[in-house]
Order: structure tokens, then C-alpha cells, then sequence
């Protein structure tokens, strides 16, 4: 008898002792997130027996031209290749869903926005990595501002962020400068004209710098861009809105988006739109950007890769040109909140229906390790994002995006909100678009927009089940900035 | 083929069967379990987010009163059916007056003839993307107009309201044109000369054989067009999806394009069956009325001896 | 003038328009086509291009070994083609085989009721986005999901009723003494068909094959629903520049539409006498 239990306690104590060894064998060797995301790859070939492998990856075409580099890479390190298969970046969701349906396994992983993480989880197409990332220890920690909780669902991981889409001002420097133009401006408004800290205030630029010398009808240079085309618009009201105080929801689920806020939000993007391209309704990246780059617009509120399009050596008229400032804020009880959104975002995603997740992991460590996703940011074609504390002092990003750009950017960061990232997204986001662009062509007034929005979305939160719509909502909260002002 | 086989094939009651049989069988079993698939994921409160659809709640009726009191769906079904309205009649006209053009020979009629009929056989989706890029506010479709018009015309096609709608409109007509076009120039040539030859020999002026002999005679070609071209009308999908993705606000969101947003975009798969179902209830009332109308003329035409 | 040439005027004048109308889109495109990208959108809009190249086709075409033309695979259409070519093809056959089978034995033995027909074309009336969600389900399960086969059994179903109808025309007109008098001197029913319907009924087949041809080409929606990684076809590709906000790459693009329609306007220019005919609808008298 004591012989047995003194085994017994010999071999708890050897597991005991054993197992943080046993657990740091199984973590992969590698001294940076690359290496090791290169090693486990290799790892992972041997272990079954591969010499090469062609991983499914489906992608947003506008991503394709930025990336393709890297992936040459890794297969040369690893023999683990890539085939796309593009996919236009609005009919990611379709297509995603379509496959949590058909389960075949035809794309291994996949760059998506956090839009759809909630629903193509409770779809059962996400496979989570956590235990994945326990072994390889990707750069989590250098990116800033929590974003990483964007690639949380419940207490996991499903997502690898690599993009760090929290938008930026632009403004044209040379125009403020040219002779003249700084005291015409404060003689009108009494401000010196500079980066906008007020919506107000970039209202008032905007209608400065719109200039129609010829009286055509058709300025020759426009105040300000936005988005404002279907599938876009709503998300930069969404900003304006958060700028202003509100919520989308309170902690009921009850839509707080038809308030004196949200309608204040809403008059004003709608009177900003005024200065602004008619054809702005139906642009987005690939339309604005080279229209901004080309020396048509004094401003522009988008998306950090702007910089790459702006000071671009050969395809822009405005390099150096440019200044890079604190997205504007709402002035709220006597403070000023300034507020930019994390308007996309890319997630790399490992499908659960894939045959070769480890595979598709280790890609996805390795191009959001600090090195390679450095690389990545500055592409001349690319439209990945800095999002690492890495980057701001990395000579390739500050090269590609300026400094001054790249410590913008960073600041931006502290003090960018989510978009709404609880299940059904897709749905409510829709319909807030559809009611944000009618009322911007005026067919409904802005009370009557928002409050069919908040009609609607009662009703989508109610067939969701509204218990766990509160909960994910609940969960949602730490992404969200706390700080007014960026330090 | 052995003696017995090929005597057994030759009987008729087996050889009319023939192609029955896999025609029939590809019918049955590719889209009959759909159709009742589609029943009971109607029946049910599915979504793809809530895990398989063979364990949903089946909860009746539900999704069908949700799909009636949808707004958005009602419009989509307006909508649709407001484009066919414009659409088809536009298109009967055009086709029908480029016929009459084009009936007696004359030289270069054979140019005209192939060259009106190139637009049907053109991928829609290029047609799509083709009028989008002459749409454009700087394109040519808009310098044209300031031509003919003699000053600036820029009109937003593709992101204003009214606009977009008759650009998909438009997209449809232009290409669906030589379809009708078609049908009647076939219609015309297969007039009968007999009854015109006699209102001709009995005094009638050129209008009135037209209004009151050929007219009527080409009444089962009018509702062969009709039929046609309404039937593919109701179910644009290239066109929206591809000029403005429903936009500017749902001012081109044709039904097609509203329950793929539906079962795809929301994953609202149930929603989307029960809305599709009564749309399939719509649209049988317009078949059966439109089949009537064919079988009615096919009769009058065997009746009237000239088959 | 004389009275003539005012009503040839008459005549021309609208006719003229209408190819204008017809036309200009057409050439739009092919031009486009030729185009480099400083060229696409310019104001005011070039009606020929000042710098002709072929680099759209060169991108379109090539299967580009650079890695950022490993990117952009999207672009090569080689493999939509092939796959569109196929699935066209065999499907419109297939179609025109057992439909003018079908219409055959219809006309000559009223198999299928009076009916039929008007039943077999209400299956065409019915919106294609109705059965998609079902589709894919029913698809995965049969694992037919993303395969030829798949997809040419459904433009198969959506293809027999254009050909039973337009083959009822055509079969109507072969004089049943004919046959019966094949039949008489001891032909068998198969020799009937191969020795009399056949040849007088070709260009029938060859009209209603191409129109179906045409239709299954250019098909998009159920295209995009049933397939994704290894089938891919002409309309899915071009849809893939399509959402309202994606890179209008205009110079590509125009090179795939050129080269999406260019068979297809030849093979039209070669049936457009037939396809007269052929949409009587057995309405055509003799």
C-alpha cells in the first residue's frame, strides 16, 4: 500500500515538474514572431510529411497587389504558398456566409473586417486561436490601443489584426500658406486657419477652400472629402456621432441614435457633403484616393493608407504638401472630445472547416509579426495600416508615411471607437446606411432617418434575442477610447 | 443494338417516353427538393448564425408574417414591378416601331437588322459594367447630352436617386430591345397575305389595313413579347447589383437584389425563403394569367385555320 | 426632294439613331480596351485612344510570373473562360438534345398532355434568387457545391424550356406524311429521326443552341451562388470589379468584356437569319 501511493505521488510530482517543460518543448523556437511563425511552419510541413502546399486565401482585391510580396516570402522560407481567390471587399460577408452554409473547406483563411466576427462565429466558420498563439506567441503586445480586442469574441481570439484603420485628417498646408489666403480666412472667421479641432471648424475651411474661379457649377477645387457611398457613408456619421457624446446603444439595447446627438451628427454631415465631389455617392478607396492624391480636395477624413496615395513620389501632384492632423471633435460639456473610428480593419481569420488551419495560422503570425507587418505598411501599394508601437519607429514606415503622419496616426489611436461589433452588424449597419444616404439626397428629413433606424434596429435586436444582444453589447464596452483627447 | 432492345424502343408508348423520362427525372430531382426545401426553411426561424438548419425552431408562419410587414420587401416588390411597367412597354414600342422600319427590303436593311440585334447577345454583366464606366459624371453618355443639348449636362446617373433608377431602366431597354425587336420582325414576316391582299384590292388605305387587319393579327406576337420579356424583367438582378449595388439609398434594390442581401449579407435565411415564396405567389398569378392569354392566341390561331 | 427620298429619310433617320444608341456603348468598350490607364477617365472623354496599347490584353491574357501579377489572378481570365466555354457548351447541348427530343415527341404523340409546354415554361418565370438559398444547401449535401457538374445540371433545367419552345416551331414544320411514309418502307423510328427531323430541323437546332449558348454564358447569379474557388465563369469575374466601390480597373475590364463578347456577336452575326424563324413560337405561318 505505501509502496503504491508513494508511485503515485512520484509520478504527480514528475508531472508537475515536468509539464511547464513539456509545454515549453511544444512552444515554437524562434526569437522573433516571424521566425517562429516560419519555424512552426516548417514544423507543421514535416510533421505531415510536405514538401509544399497551396493554401486557399480569400481576399479583398484591393489588398492583393500590397501583400503578394510577403506570401512569396513565407513560401520561399516554408514551401507554404498562397492562392488567391479576390473577391470584391464588400462581398467578403456574402461569401463567408455562403461557405459557413456549404462547409467545404474551399478557402483555408481569409482577410475580413470585425464587422462579421460576431456572426460568422456564432456560423461556426471561425475557427479561434488561442491555442495556437499560446505555441507561436505572436507580437500582440505592441499593438496599440487594445485593438486586439477586435479580434475577440467571447473570451477568444479569432482574429489577427494587422491594419490599423483608425482614420486620420488630411489637409493641404500649401494651400493655407499661399500668400494671402491665412488672413483673408481669419479675417472671415476669426480663427487661424490649421487642422480643424471643431467640426465647426472644418465646415468653415471646407467652405473657404471651395473654389469655383469660372462660376461653371463645378468647383476646381473641393473643401472636403468624406465617404458617402452606399456601404460606406454611415460609418463616418457613426464618428461625427461618437464625437458628440452618443451611444449607440444604452445598456438595454435601446437605440440612443435618434437623439439631439445623432441629429445634430446627421444635419451636420449632410451640410458638410456640400462641399464635396457630387460623385462622392458612389466612390470609396480606389476613386477618392487618386482624386485627393491628384490636387482636387483641401481636405479629406479617411483612412490612414491616404498617406501612402498622398505623398506618393511619382503617382501624386501633392507630396510633401500635406499635413497630418487630430481627427476634430464635438465641443461636449465645455470639453472637447475628439473622436476617430476604426472604419475597416483587417482580421486574418482561419476557417474551422480548413484542412490545414495550422498552416493558414502560421501565414497569418508571420504577416502580422512586427518585422514583416512593418514591411507590409510601407508598400508603396499598400493599403495595410500601422497598428504597432514597432512602427513609429521603423525608418521603412516613417519613410512611406512621414513622420509627422506616422505620431498623428498613433495619437488617433488613443482615441478611436469601435464601429458596432455585436452580432447582426451587418443588418443594423445596413439599414443605418440606407436611411443616412436618403437623407443626405434629402427624400427624409434627419429626424425621420434616425428614427426609422431606431425602429428598425429594435426589431433586429428583438429577433436576435435581446438578452444576448445586451451581453455582446456589454462586452463591446473596453474597446471603446476613454480619454477625451489624445495625450 | 440487340434485335429485342431496339424492337422494344421502336413500340411508341416506349419511345415518346424517352426523353421524358431524364427530362422529367431532372426536374424532379434537381428542383423539386428545392422547392420543398424551401417550404420548410420558410416554416422555420432560421438563421446561418444559429448552427444547423436541421435543429431551427419550426415556428409556422412567423416568417411570413415578419416578411409582409417588412416595408423594405414591399418596396423591393414595387419597385421591381415599377421597372418592368416602364421597361417592358418601352422596349414593345421601340422593337415593334424598329420592325415596321426594317419590313419591306430595302438596301442596307440587313446591316440594320444585325446590328440591332447585338445587344441581346451581350454578357449583361458586361452591359453593366460598360454603362457604368459611360455613366460616369465626366463620361461620354453626359458629354453627349451637353452636346444635343448645348450646354453642360452632368447628370449624376449612378448616385442620384431618380437618376440611378433610370439608368437601370435604360440598361435593360438598350439591351433588351432587339429581343422584341425580334419577335416582331418574325411576327411581321409571318403576316398572312391572303387577308391583306384583300383589304388592299377592297380600297383600305395603308393606316387602316394596318389598325384593322395586321393589328389584329399580330395580336399572339404581342403577347408572346409581352410574356417574354415581362418574365425576365421581374427578376433583374446584373443590372442594380452591378451599376449601383441597390443604391443610392434602395432606390435600384430590386427584389433579386434584396433577398440576396437577405439570405447572404443578414444570413436571414428563413426571412428570405418566406419572402421568396410570396414572391413566387405573385409571380404565379402573373403566369397564369399570361398563359392563358398564349394558349388563348395559339387556339384562335389553329382555329383560324392558318397553322 | 422627291417623295422619296423624304420617306427615305423617314426611314433612316430613326433607324440611324437607334444604331447610334446600339453601337456607341459597344465601341466604347472596345476602345477602352485599348487604352492605357491615363486615358480612362479624361474630360473631355476620348472617343479613340491617343496612345493605343495592348497591355490590357497582355494582363488579361498572360499568366504573369512577377509576383505582383501573381496577385492580380483575378484578372486572368483564361480559366473563366475555359470554365464558361465548358459549362456552356455541354449544358446548351445537352439542353437542345433531350429538349428537341422532348418537343419531338410532344408534337408527334402529345406526350405530356396539352399542357406540357406552358407547364415546362412557367419553371423559367420563376426568379433564379428563389431557389438559390435552397440550392446551396441542397448542392452541399449532394456535394455538387463548386463543380461542372453542378452548375451545367441547373443551366440544363433553365435551358429546356427556351429549346422545347423554339423546337416546337421547327418540328412543325417537317411534314408528318414524311415520316410516315419512312415508315411505311420500313424505316425504324430512330431512322426517322436521324434521316428526316434531323436535317430538316438543323437549322432549328443550330439557332436554338446558339440562343441558349448565349443565355448560359452570360448567367450570373446562380453562377455566384453555386460556385467559389474551382469553378469560376466570365460574369462572376467581370462582377468581381463590380460592387460600386471596388478598383475600377476600366482598361482591363473593357478587355474582358471585349473578349467575353466577341464570339458571341460572331456567332449571332451567323444566325440571325435562323433566329427569325426560330422565335415564331409556332406562331409562323407558312
Amino acid at each position: 500500500m505505501r509502496s503504491a501511493s508513494r508511485t503515485i505521488l512520484t509520478v504527480l510530482v514528475a508531472i508537475l515538474v515536468l509539464s511547464p517543460v513539456v509545454a515549453a518543448a511544444q512552444a515554437v523556437p524562434g526569437a522573433t514572431a516571424d521566425e517562429r511563425a516560419i519555424n512552426g511552419a516548417k514544423a507543421y510541413m514535416k510533421s505531415k510529411n510536405l514538401t509544399s502546399l497551396k493554401l486557399n486565401m480569400m481576399m479583398p482585391s484591393i489588398f492583393t497587389a500590397g501583400s503578394t510580396g510577403e506570401m512569396a516570402n513565407f513560401e520561399k522560407a516554408t514551401g507554404i504558398g498562397v492562392n488567391y481567390f479576390e473577391v470584391g471587399i464588400l462581398q467578403i460577408q456574402a461569401k463567408a456566409m455562403s461557405e459557413a452554409v456549404a462547409k467545404s473547406g474551399s478557402f483555408d483563411f481569409w482577410i475580413g473586417d470585425p464587422i462579421s466576427l460576431p456572426d460568422l462565429v456564432e456560423a461556426g466558420l471561425v475557427r479561434p486561436i488561442d491555442d495556437l498563439a499560446a505555441r507561436g506567441k505572436p507580437d500582440f503586445d505592441d499593438v496599440v490601443a487594445g485593438f486586439v480586442e477586435q479580434g475577440r469574441y467571447k473570451g477568444k481570439t479569432y482574429g489577427m489584426f494587422g491594419d490599423g484603420d483608425n482614420w486620420i485628417m488630411v489637409i493641404r498646408k500649401d494651400l493655407i500658406d499661399a500668400p494671402g489666403e491665412k488672413q483673408k480666412f481669419k479675417a472671415k472667421y476669426g480663427w487661424e486657419p490649421g487642422c480643424p479641432d471643431t467640426y465647426e471648424q472644418w465646415y468653415q475651411l471646407a467652405e473657404f477652400f471651395t473654389r469655383d474661379p469660372k462660376g461653371t457649377g463645378v468647383p476646381e477645387l473641393y473643401g472636403a472629402m468624406g465617404y458617402r457611398a452606399r456601404g460606406w457613408g454611415w460609418r463616418w456619421w457613426l464618428q461625427q456621432f461618437y464625437a458628440k457624446g452618443g451611444m449607440p446603444f444604452d445598456d438595454t439595447m435601446k437605440p440612443l441614435i435618434a437623439g439631439k446627438e445623432g441629429v445634430e451628427a446627421l444635419k451636420d454631415y449632410i451640410a458638410l457633403t456640400k462641399f464635396m465631389p457630387k460623385d462622392i455617392l458612389g466612390w470609396a478607396t480606389p476613386q477618392a484616393y487618386p482624386f485627393f492624391a491628384g490636387g482636387n480636395a483641401f481636405s479629406i477624413m479617411t483612412y490612414p493608407s491616404i498617406a501612402i496615395a498622398a505623398e506618393h513620389p511619382e503617382k501624386s501632384k501633392i507630396a510633401g504638401k500635406n499635413r497630418y492632423c487630430l481627427v476634430p471633435g464635438y465641443v461636449v460639456n465645455g470639453k472637447l472630445v475628439r473622436r476617430s473610428l476604426q472604419g475597416f480593419g483587417n482580421l486574418l481569420y482561419v476557417s474551422n472547416y480548413s484542412k490545414h488551419p495550422e498552416a493558414a495560422y502560421w501565414l497569418a503570425q508571420y504577416l502580422t509579426s512586427k518585422e514583416v507587418s512593418a514591411r507590409l505598411v510601407s508598400g508603396p501599394n499598400s493599403v495595410w495600416d500601422p497598428y504597432m508601437k514597432s512602427h513609429l519607429t521603423d525608418p521603412r514606415v516613417i519613410k512611406a508615411r512621414t513622420k509627422e503622419m506616422l505620431e498623428v496616426h498613433l495619437k488617433n489611436a488613443q482615441v478611436t471607437a469601435p464601429m458596432i461589433l455585436i452580432q447582426g452588424a451587418v443588418e443594423y449597419n445596413d439599414v443605418l446606411d440606407q436611411n443616412v444616404q436618403e437623407a443626405l439626397l434629402g427624400k427624409l428629413t434627419p429626424e425621420d432617418a434616425l428614427n426609422r433606424t431606431a425602429a428598425a434596429w429594435e426589431k433586429i435586436t428583438n429577433q436576435l434575442g435581446r438578452k444576448q444582444q445586451i451581453e455582446g453589447w456589454k462586452a463591446l464596452k473596453p474597446a471603446f477610447p476613454t480619454k477625451n483627447v489624445p495625450d | 443494338m440487340p434485335g429485342v432492345m431496339s424492337r422494344w424502343l421502336e413500340r411508341e408508348r416506349v419511345f415518346k417516353w424517352l426523353p421524358f423520362v431524364p427530362v422529367q427525372g431532372l426536374f424532379a430531382l434537381l428542383l423539386l427538393p428545392n422547392a420543398l426545401l424551401l417550404v420548410y426553411l420558410s416554416l422555420l426561424s432560421w438563421r446561418i448564425t444559429r448552427g444547423a438548419w436541421w435543429n431551427a425552431p419550426f415556428t409556422g408562419l412567423d416568417s411570413f408574417l415578419n416578411a409582409l410587414g417588412d416595408e423594405r420587401f414591399l418596396w423591393a416588390v414595387g419597385r421591381t414591378f415599377g421597372f418592368a411597367a416602364v421597361a417592358v412597354p418601352l422596349e414593345l414600342l421601340l422593337g415593334f416601331g424598329l420592325a415596321l422600319l426594317c419590313r419591306e427590303p430595302f438596301r442596307g436593311r440587313r446591316v440594320y437588322t444585325t446590328v440591332f440585334l447585338l445587344p441581346m447577345m451581350i454578357v449583361p454583366a458586361v452591359v453593366g459594367y460598360d454603362l457604368s464606366m459611360l455613366l460616369i459624371d465626366q463620361g461620354p453618355f453626359n458629354q453627349v447630352l451637353s452636346v444635343l443639348a448645348g450646354r453642360p449636362v452632368t447628370v449624376r446617373w449612378l448616385s442620384d436617386y431618380t437618376a440611378a433608377k433610370l439608368a437601370v431602366i435604360g440598361a435593360d431597354v438598350w439591351q433588351w430591345t432587339a429581343l422584341t425587336f425580334l419577335v416582331f420582325v418574325s411576327g411581321l414576316a409571318g403576316l398572312p397575305r391572303d387577308p391583306i391582299r384583300a383589304a388592299r384590292v377592297m380600297g383600305a388605305s395603308r393606316w387602316q389595313i394596318f389598325w384593322h387587319v395586321e393589328l389584329p393579327l399580330l395580336k399572339p406576337v404581342i403577347a408572346i413579347a409581352v410574356v417574354l420579356r415581362s418574365m425576365e424583367a421581374l427578376k433583374i438582378f446584373d443590372y442594380p447589383m452591378l451599376l449601383t449595388q441597390g443604391g443610392p439609398g434602395n432606390a435600384t434594390e430590386t427584389i433579386a437584389v434584396y433577398l440576396w442581401r437577405m439570405g447572404w449579407e443578414f444570413a436571414r435565411v428563413s426571412d428570405a425563403a418566406a419572402m421568396s415564396l410570396i414572391l413566387l405567389v405573385v409571380v404565379s398569378l402573373y403566369i397564369f394569367i399570361a398563359i392563358r392569354v398564349l394558349r388563348r392566341e395559339r387556339r384562335r390561331l389553329a382555329e383560324e385555320g392558318v397553322r | 426632294m422627291t417623295r422619296r427620298t423624304w420617306l427615305g429619310l423617314a426611314r433612316h433617320a430613326p433607324l440611324l439613331v437607334w444604331t447610334a444608341i446600339t453601337l456607341a456603348p459597344i465601341y466604347w468598350m472596345v476602345m477602352t480596351s485599348f487604352k492605357h490607364s491615363g486615358e480612362w477617365v479624361t474630360w473631355p472623354p476620348r472617343w479613340v485612344p491617343h496612345e493605343p496599347t495592348l497591355i490590357n490584353y497582355v494582363k488579361v491574357l498572360t499568366p504573369g510570373t512577377s509576383t505582383f501579377e501573381l496577385g492580380r489572378q483575378t484578372l486572368k481570365i483564361l480559366k473563366p473562360l475555359w470554365d464558361s466555354l465548358f459549362i456552356a457548351t455541354t449544358a446548351s447541348l445537352v439542353a437542345v438534345v433531350l429538349g428537341s427530343a422532348l418537343a419531338y415527341s410532344w408534337t408527334r404523340f402529345g406526350t405530356g398532355g396539352r399542357r406540357y409546354p406552358y407547364n415546362i415554361l412557367s419553371i423559367r418565370m420563376v426568379p433564379p434568387i428563389v431557389i438559390a438559398v435552397p440550392f446551396v444547401v441542397y448542392y452541399v449535401t449532394l456535394r455538387l457545391l463548386d463543380t461542372y457538374t453542378g452548375l451545367i445540371l441547373v443551366y440544363l433545367a433553365t435551358s429546356l424550356p427556351y429549346v422545347i419552345w423554339m423546337m416546337l416551331a421547327f418540328i412543325e414544320e417537317v411534314p408528318v406524311e414524311l415520316e410516315h411514309a419512312a415508315r411505311v418502307m420500313g424505316a425504324s423510328r430512330f431512322r426517322v429521326l436521324g434521316r428526316i427531323v434531323l436535317p430538316l430541323t438543323a437549322a432549328g437546332l443550330v439557332v436554338t443552341f446558339l440562343f441558349v449558348f448565349i443565355l448560359n454564358w452570360s448567367e450570373l447569379l446562380l453562377a455566384m451562388t453555386l460556385t467559389n474557388t474551382e469553378v469560376s465563369t466570365i460574369p462572376i469575374t467581370l462582377n468581381k470589379f463590380q460592387s460600386a466601390n471596388e478598383g475600377r480597373d476600366y482598361g482591363p475590364q473593357a478587355a474582358i468584356g471585349t473578349i467575353a463578347t466577341l464570339p458571341v456577336i460572331v456567332l449571332g452575326f451567323l444566325i440571325q437569319k435562323h433566329l427569325v424563324r426560330g422565335f415564331s413560337f409556332g406562331l409562323l405561318r407558312k
